[in-house]
């Protein structure tokens, strides 16, 4: 898949009621640098079918994003996210049953049986890992959701997390880069995020490869903050 | 341990680890054919293979960091596991060395932790919601108050909380403990209380949970068995007992039920030298246990739920209470045996309080100062196993205060429950 960004929009169907819209850019499957948006922006776009690509239902076209203005702070975007799909549990996420073929391996479903690709949970306990290899720092989560299933191995593609831990990184200097950075992110950040009312993750389902939609974690809230960077040197 | 230096056997697993992330008709590549750099698979796909071949190898944190200018193929990782595996078994060699020293060295206690439900109720209300005449919680058991659970909140909720706090004061990361040990009476569903805490705490699949009962001694059962347990295999145990009487007493007569709150207490053990070395942790060994039953007690109390779903409780509180005070005498009767040190030279008794007046009674018929015996129940009612825990987690905070005195600190910790059951053990 070419590098870029997927985008997820909120749209409102009702009182307290949100569903998740993927708007896919003009000619393309997705957005590229300069993408000039951030998380919890407002925007109008017009919205038309997309070629029906299950299990991503969630897909619309677009004629291109426009600023209104708007934004939303991080509790209010977590208190519409809690509004919009959210499961206790691992069959409830996609409407199917989650498979994995080793113990903590990547997890998918089956394109064909999935309802949905994007879904939020509001996790009970969180542990990160950090893989070091030639080709940088890659930074997955172990996640336990409301039923105590867990997902044992998510890659994090979110954004935002993917950006601090490059910065963890870079103040921890070079050796040992990954132990050090899981450590801190597994100390004091995770204590950050579980004593955090704004605790929600949206998982996400990667386009199809042959029967297999794997797995993501789409966003982690809360979202890290400069001041988490502050307790590196403490 | 792995035992995958045979190269034959390492080579068939990561083939057949590197196939599970091919995509599908795409053939399996020659041995050094870098993965990543030709594009037969992504990070994701890598990651997935050293996760796979970490998991089927017992081989810790394998392939990570993946070394820079290392090829990422099938070749490599072949050898990447033998290397993994010949220092593993050279390992395994000093280790048997200091097996004997580590089998006669005692397990401690290394952390604590502990949490109530959320809700403070006063005794008079709890009086008036169980139609109990004014005074027969906060006079007649001396209770002034209960802590309830929440509607968000049970046993794995506290569980995990009282755990996480432990695991803290340890400075231990869940991923190293090696055995679960939970305890609760009122938790009734499956999966069990350990498997739950066990999928909540995120520890490692080969971290082994169990379930203990026992009641109102479950806690004393459940270090007995994580302790036991830490003798034969592993470093790090957790023992965590959690009850929400509130819930599942809740059809249970008034004059019972009443006496109870909800709450979790957690307790992390090691057997291993490199936990927990600083000098706050002044010993903490568990010296050995002692338990046992009487069944002419047993209908004192006894609880059941019925076929149409709800509870029958037969509760003879002055029978109760008798056999209480005579079983908890009889065991801190054999813990100074067992220890050699009379009860009158113990500088904390963590007990399990059937009602605040029982622990009252008992601490005069010693002659031992009261404030030798954490008083729990008086403000968060009778909490079922978490009371002993509570207590325990008490007194060994204060043990920090008895540090420095001619003899090193003794804690008595004793319990009883329906059976009539019994347990003691000592900390020294």
């Amino acid at each position: 898949m070419a590098p870029g960004y997927c985008v997820i929009g909120l749209e409102s169907v009702g009182p307290d009621s949100f569903r998740s819209v993927r708007p896919l850019p003009p000619q393309r499957n997705a957005w590229r640098d300069p993408f000039a948006f951030k998380r919890g922006d407002y925007v109008r776009c017009q919205l038309r079918a997309a070629p029906d690509r299950p299990p991503h239902f969630e897909d619309r076209q677009s004629d291109g994003l426009r600023r209104t203005g708007g934004f939303l702070g991080e509790a209010d975007l977590v208190r519409c996210l809690k509004m919009a799909e959210v499961s206790i549990d691992l069959d409830g996420l996609f409407g199917c049953s989650v498979q994995s073929r080793t113990a903590r391996g990547n997890c998918w479903v089956s394109p064909s049986t999935g309802c949905r690709s994007i879904c939020g949970c509001v996790y009970g306990n969180i542990r990160f890992r950090v893989f070091e290899d030639p080709q940088g720092l890659k930074l997955r989560a172990e996640m336990v959701l409301p039923s105590d299933e867990s997902l044992s191995s998510l890659p994090v593609v979110d954004r935002d997390w993917n950006r601090f831990l490059q910065q963890v990184a870079e103040r921890l200097g070079t050796v040992n880069i990954g132990s050090r950075s899981q450590k801190f992110l597994n100390g004091t950040i995770r204590n950050a995020l579980l004593d955090s009312p704004n605790r929600i993750a949206r998982i996400g389902l990667a386009r199809a490869q042959g029967d297999q939609c794997w797995l993501m974690l789409d966003s982690l809230f809360p979202q890290p903050t400069e001041d988490w960077l502050g307790a590196l040197s403490q | 341990m792995s035992g995958f230096s045979d190269e034959e056997h390492a080579s068939q697993m990561v083939r057949k680890f590197v196939a599970v992330e091919l995509r599908p008709g795409v053939m399996l590549p020659g041995d050094d054919e870098d993965l990543v750099e030709s594009g037969l698979i992504d990070s994701m796909g890598w990651v997935g293979i050293l996760s796979a071949l970490e998991d089927a190898t017992g081989i810790r944190n394998f392939g990570n960091p993946w070394p820079e200018g290392r090829a990422q193929s099938i070749r490599a990782l072949t050898e990447a596991v033998s290397e993994a595996s010949q220092r593993d078994a050279s390992a395994g060699v000093s280790e048997a060395v200091q097996d004997a020293e580590l089998l006669i060295r005692q397990v401690r206690l290394v952390g604590w932790g502990y949490t109530l439900g959320s809700r403070k109720i006063q005794a008079s209300t709890v009086e008036h919601e169980c139609g109990l005449a004014p005074g027969t919680i906060s006079e007649r058991a001396g209770i002034e108050s209960v802590c309830r659970a929440d509607e968000s909140e049970d046993e794995v909720s506290l569980g995990f909380y009282a755990a996480g706090a432990a695991l803290n004061e340890a400075r231990v990361e869940s991923e190293k403990v090696d055995i679960l040990v939970a305890t609760s009476a009122t938790w009734l569903a499956l999966p069990s209380l350990a498997a739950r805490l066990h999928a909540r705490l995120l520890l490692r699949e080969r971290c082994a949970p169990l379930d203990v009962g026992g009641a109102c001694v479950g806690v004393i059962y459940a270090l007995a068995t994580a302790s036991s347990l830490l003798t034969a295999e592993g470093n790090i145990a957790l023992v965590v007992a959690s009850e929400i009487n509130s819930r599942r007493l809740a059809g249970a007569p008034g004059g019972f039920r009443g006496l109870f709150g909800d709450g979790a207490c957690a307790f992390v053990l090691s057997r291993s030298e490199e936990v927990h070395t600083s000098q706050d942790n002044i010993g903490n060994r568990l010296g050995s246990f002692m338990w046992g039953c009487a069944g002419t007690y047993a209908s004192a109390l006894r609880l059941a739920v019925s076929e149409a779903g709800s509870l029958e409780a037969e509760f003879k509180g002055e029978q109760l209470a008798t056999a209480a005070i005579s079983a908890l005498d009889r065991v801190i009767h054999d813990l100074e045996g067992r220890s050699g040190v009379p009860r009158s030279e113990v500088n904390r008794f963590a007990l399990h309080e059937p009602n605040p007046r029982v622990v009252e009674i008992l601490a005069e018929r010693w002659g031992i100062p009261r404030e030798k015996v954490a008083m729990v129940s008086k403000q968060t009612g009778n909490l079922g196993s978490v009371t002993c825990g509570v207590s325990l987690y008490q007194a060994l905070n204060q043990r920090k205060a008895d540090h420095g005195a001619s003899r090193p600190p003794v804690t008595f910790v004793a319990a009883v429950g329906p059976g009539l059951l019994w347990g003691g053990t000592y900390i020294y």
